[in-house]
């Protein structure tokens, strides 16, 4: 136990060694009372060691902020009376607040309680201020990492080859849709995104650089994204041995777009190239200072048929390919083109993409104060101060094959800034086949022109103003002008003046209407004479213009031959109803009973009702029975006698819709009396569903009559006199046979009993056959016999063709 | 005029004469049966005899003539009155000959028509008694005995009863009696009337048979 005096000396000694020390330290009594503060205390707060003292607050030195945590917490743990320790704020005497650490430590006595409080505190403001930057630091590099778009990631292997995930940065969440966690979990967790085709490509590439082998490695390929997209990555990895593990650091990309660009690139240079190859058109780029930076589309070489492994051939080599008439002629145009440069074309900013398909930047000189627009716009002026258009040449190869190609080239010198040219660049096009093609139009043109000129038809074409514009051969010979009187004439020139003008005015009308017709008219030759015409005008636009094609056919001959065949058609009417009229009479007997039928009918019937009414008592009902009868019968022979008035009269009947069924049972009623005289009997096969023919009906009965009157004829002496009559439906046709069971006709016969004037009959005069075939094949139809197939006898039969809406009959 | 048992038939494939004819003949009180052919007609039953038939000339398939002929074939008398719409000279001929009563041609009146039915109306009754007397004559002769029928034979042969009993190899005494008994069955009142009888009935003497 050291005497007081040592104490007091250990104390000062103390006091200095605190006074010294860099900590602040402080002793308080119970309660708190401030005892003492070493130097540095009281050097901070600027305060003597009495005016320490004096201070009442406990709280006065602290942060404003910091005041309520350390009551609470200082008093709390004074409570208690433990050590404890504590970080806060403390007012320097410049009033700078500066961090703390505290250490709290009470001193008991032998009861144990407190009897001394040493409270040292450390500044730590410059460690906390370290710390805050640190943190900033890593924030900021936290927030950089999230901005930028590539992940970093960092592995680490040990030596049993374990791949650990050290750290990924959060944009692989991006690129990859997965948060790092995914990743850093389970090593093989990228692995299994990576697509499945790239797979052993990104192993081995992996097994490189994990072994070893290599320090670096890059390569790009896909990974599916967590939505299912595919994604292009690129990935590169640098390895660094760390003892005895192996660190990869590495950066991941995403560069989907870039690819998307690269396949857009591809394709539309694909496209371009197919273009080209369809089109035959190959673009090519020449070095203009000789360099060796030229360029052919794989066209180019096509056209020039060059091997495109033997790289772009010398403008020697190709000029010899050109064909020696037509090389002077593409060396003058190439002269040419030099004074018509091809301005570049303007990209953004200060980027302009040059002929050639290269970007540069354009540094702006500084001695010429304009935008890049400017620039090039003086280049543009130059170019049109070069003044025409330069146009595009056309010039043949001789092929190695000896066959000729045509091409027409296009060449532009292409300027840089500055207007100084770089290249030439500019297309061929096989243009073979066109010249060919054109040629080929030529020389048909040639034989079409012949064609019209030799056209049995005058041809005259016009414009809308009604001036002739071209005329062939026959229009200049039927007309009697030559071609150039008849050009600049006008159709009106060429009429008859006694044509009605009103009707012309109608053509004209009708004309601007855009329809197509045909009229017969009058012209008038250059010596006056007339010459009659079908003329046939259609409208037609050519080049947004209108011209009226007119062909005009001389029908002085058809005219002629209509006047005939009308006289003969006359002739053939008289014909035919001579023919009616002897056939009429020929039946005489027959028709004469057909009426005589109904006739008697009507006596008796008569007779018959006088009677009834006579009787005592008059049967009224019997009266009127008879005297109905009476009517019918008379109806009945009146029916006779129209038809037979029907088939003798001259006139011709109008073409109408007819029944054949119904056209052949009229003649058979008016028949039936004189077939039961010659003992024949008549039988028919009516199609129920016969379709409709367009005929006259007088000239169809005098068919069927003739026919049927022959046929009754030839049975005169035939041991069964049966008659068949058939109508049916053909194709496109309705047919009508008459087989009669009669004597037959000889094989040649059954052509000549059609001839006029042949007769098998004694006494017939050989008209009846040749009438009815005319009348049928005036019809549209054919009349024919044939010998019958079974027995003895001939089938006549003839077709008329079926009745179609808007058909226009034979005749 | 005409008793009711009188039937004409009409047979014409033509409805007007058909009819006309069939009404006016009704008219007339006759009864009237049509046929519009010959093979309608001969379908016919034959139980209800006919008085005339009138028949077209130009019937089809079978003709008026054809008709005629098949009938006296078949010995059917009915009288025939044809009608013709044009009546051929050769066509009426046959038909008169083969035993027509009247030949009319269309058209024809009424008592053209009349006189024509009521002739063969007349012919078919007289060959209707005569029918009727032959068929009486007949039972009469098949209700003989064969001996009697044998005794008339000879008697009305002219044979006296002594010859006709050496002939028979009977006494002339039973010739008498069958020859009695023959006049009695036969209703004969003379012999006279037995031979006009014998002549009837076809018979002959054996003799000269």
């Amino acid at each position: 136990m050291p005497d007081a005096n040592e104490n007091r000396v250990l104390e000062t000694e103390l006091r200095q060694v605190l006074d010294f020390a860099p900590q602040l330290v402080a002793v308080f009594g119970p309660e708190r009372k401030r005892l003492y503060a070493n130097r540095p205390t009281l050097d901070y707060f600027g305060l003597q060691l009495e005016e320490w003292q004096a201070i009442s607050d406990p709280f006065w030195f602290f942060h404003p902020d910091d005041r309520e945590r350390m009551a609470s917490d200082v008093y709390t743990v004074r409570a208690s009376e433990v050590a404890h320790e504590f970080e806060a704020r403390m007012r320097r005497h410049d009033g700078e607040y500066r961090w703390f650490l505290f250490r709290d430590n009470p001193l008991r006595d032998e009861r144990g309680r407190v009897t001394r409080w040493y409270l040292s505190a450390t500044d730590i403001e410059d460690r906390k201020r370290a710390e805050d930057q640190l943190r900033i630091a890593a924030d900021e590099l936290q927030r950089v990492m999230s901005s930028v778009p590539d992940s970093l990631w960092s592995a680490e292997i040990d030596e049993q080859g374990a791949w650990t995930y050290r750290y990924y940065s959060p944009a692989v969440e991006k690129i990859t849709g997965r948060p790092t966690s995914f990743f850093l979990q389970d090593p093989s967790a990228w692995f299994g995104i990576v697509h499945a085709d790239d797979r052993k490509r990104v192993a081995i590439a992996a097994e490189r650089l994990m072994s070893g082998q290599v320090e670096q490695a890059e390569g790009e390929y896909r990974i599916i994204h967590s939505n299912g997209e595919i994604r292009w990555i690129r990935d590169s990895g640098v390895a660094r041995r760390q003892g005895t593990r192996l660190r990869i650091d590495g950066v991941v990309s995403d560069i989907t777009e870039r690819k998307r660009a690269e396949d857009a690139l591809l394709r539309s240079e694909a496209y371009l190239s197919l273009a080209q190859r369809l089109t035959l058109t190959g673009s090519f780029a020449w070095d203009a200072k000789g360099g060796s930076d030229n360029y052919w589309s794989q066209e180019m070489f096509r056209i020039w048929d060059f091997d495109p492994a033997d790289g772009v051939p010398s403008p020697k080599r190709s000029l010899e390919r050109v064909h020696p008439e037509d090389r002077d002629k593409l060396k003058e145009y190439l002269e040419r083109a030099l004074s018509h440069p091809l301005s570049v074309t303007r990209a953004k900013d200060d980027r302009v993409v040059f002929g050639d398909g290269t970007v540069r930047h354009v540094p702006i000189p500084k001695r010429d104060s304009g935008t890049p627009q400017e620039v090039l716009g003086s280049t543009a002026r130059r170019k049109e101060q070069a003044g025409s258009d330069l146009g595009s040449i056309d010039f043949r190869l001789m092929m190695p094959n000896e066959s000729l190609k045509y091409v027409r080239g296009i060449m532009r010198p292409v300027l840089d800034h500055v207007g100084e040219c770089i290249q030439y660049v500019g297309t061929n096009v096989d243009i073979t086949e066109q010249v060919r093609a054109e040629e080929e139009l030529r020389a048909s043109e040639a034989r079409f022109r012949t064609l019209v000129d030799h056209a049995a038809d005058s041809i005259l074409l016009r414009t809308e103003d009604g001036k002739l514009v071209d005329v062939n051969q026959n229009a200049c010979e039927s007309l009697g002008y030559t071609r150039d009187e008849l050009i600049g004439m006008t159709p009106r020139d060429l009429v008859d003046p006694s044509e009605d003008p009103a009707f012309f005015r109608s053509v004209g009308e009708r004309l601007n209407a855009g329809e197509v017709f045909a009229f017969e008219s009058r012209f008038r030759r250059k010596d006056g004479t007339v010459l009659p015409v079908e003329v046939r005008v259609r409208p037609f636009w050519q080049h947004g213009q209108r011209f009226f094609l007119a062909i005009a056919r001389d029908i002085t001959d058809r005219k002629r031959a209509e006047k005939e065949r009308e006289h003969l058609r006359q002739l053939e009417a008289e014909l035919a109803h001579i023919n009616r009229v002897s056939i009429m009479g020929e039946m005489t007997a027959s028709i004469a009973h057909e009426i005589n039928q109904p006739l008697s009918g009507v006596v008796s019937n008569g007779s018959a009702c006088l009677r009834w009414l006579a009787a005592d008592t008059p049967n009224l009902e019997e009266a009127r029975e008879a005297a109905r009868r009476i009517v019918r019968d008379g109806k009945r022979a009146g029916e006779i006698i129209a038809r037979i008035r029907a088939l003798v009269k001259k006139a011709a009947t109008p073409m109408a819709q007819l029944d054949l069924n119904e056209t052949v049972a009229e003649v058979l009623a008016l028949m039936a009396d004189e077939a039961k005289r010659k003992g024949v009997m008549i039988r028919t096969e009516f199609a129920e569903d016969l379709a409709t023919v367009l005929g006259d009906r007088v000239q169809l009965q005098q068919v069927v009559l003739n026919i049927v009157m022959n046929a009754i004829e030839a049975m005169s002496d035939a041991p069964s006199k049966q008659l068949l009559i058939t109508t049916s439906n053909e194709a496109i046709q309705v047919r009508v046979t008459v087989q009669d069971r009669g004597k037959g006709l000889d094989p040649g016969e059954t052509e000549k009993i059609f001839e006029p004037f042949y007769s098998t009959k004694s006494g017939g005069i050989g008209m009846g056959l040749s009438i009815s075939r005319s009348i049928v094949r005036n019809h549209g139809g054919n009349l024919w016999a044939t010998a019958n197939d079974t027995g003895p006898g001939t089938t006549l039969q003839f077709t008329i063709p079926q009745y179609k809406e808007g058909s226009i009959g034979g005749s | 005029m005409a008793d009711h048992e009188v039937i004409v038939a009409i047979v014409d494939d033509d409805p007007s004469i058909r009819e006309g004819v069939s009404s006016l003949l009704r008219s007339a009180g006759w009864r009237v049966e049509t046929f519009a052919s010959a093979e309608e007609f001969l379908a016919r039953s034959q139980t209800d005899p006919l008085s005339c038939l009138l028949v077209d000339l130009q019937l089809p398939e079978l003709s008026g003539l054809d008709l005629q002929n098949w009938m006296i074939d078949a010995k059917l008398e009915i009288p025939i009155v044809f009608i013709s719409g044009h009546g051929t000279i050769p066509a009426s001929v046959q038909a008169i000959k083969a035993g027509a009563v009247e030949f009319l041609t269309k058209p024809f009146d009424e008592q053209q028509l009349f006189h024509a039915i009521s002739e063969a109306v007349e012919l078919d009754r007289g060959a209707r008694e005569h029918r009727a007397e032959l068929r009486q004559l007949r039972v009469r002769y098949d209700s003989l005995t064969p001996r009697e029928q044998e005794v008339m034979r000879e008697v009305v042969s002219g044979l006296l009863n002594k010859q006709v009993a050496s002939e028979l190899d009977i006494s002339e005494f039973t010739v008498k009696v069958h020859r009695g008994q023959v006049m009695r069955k036969m209703h004969a009142d003379s012999l006279a009337d037995l031979v006009r009888m014998a002549e009837k009935l076809g018979i002959r003497s054996s003799k000269n048979s």
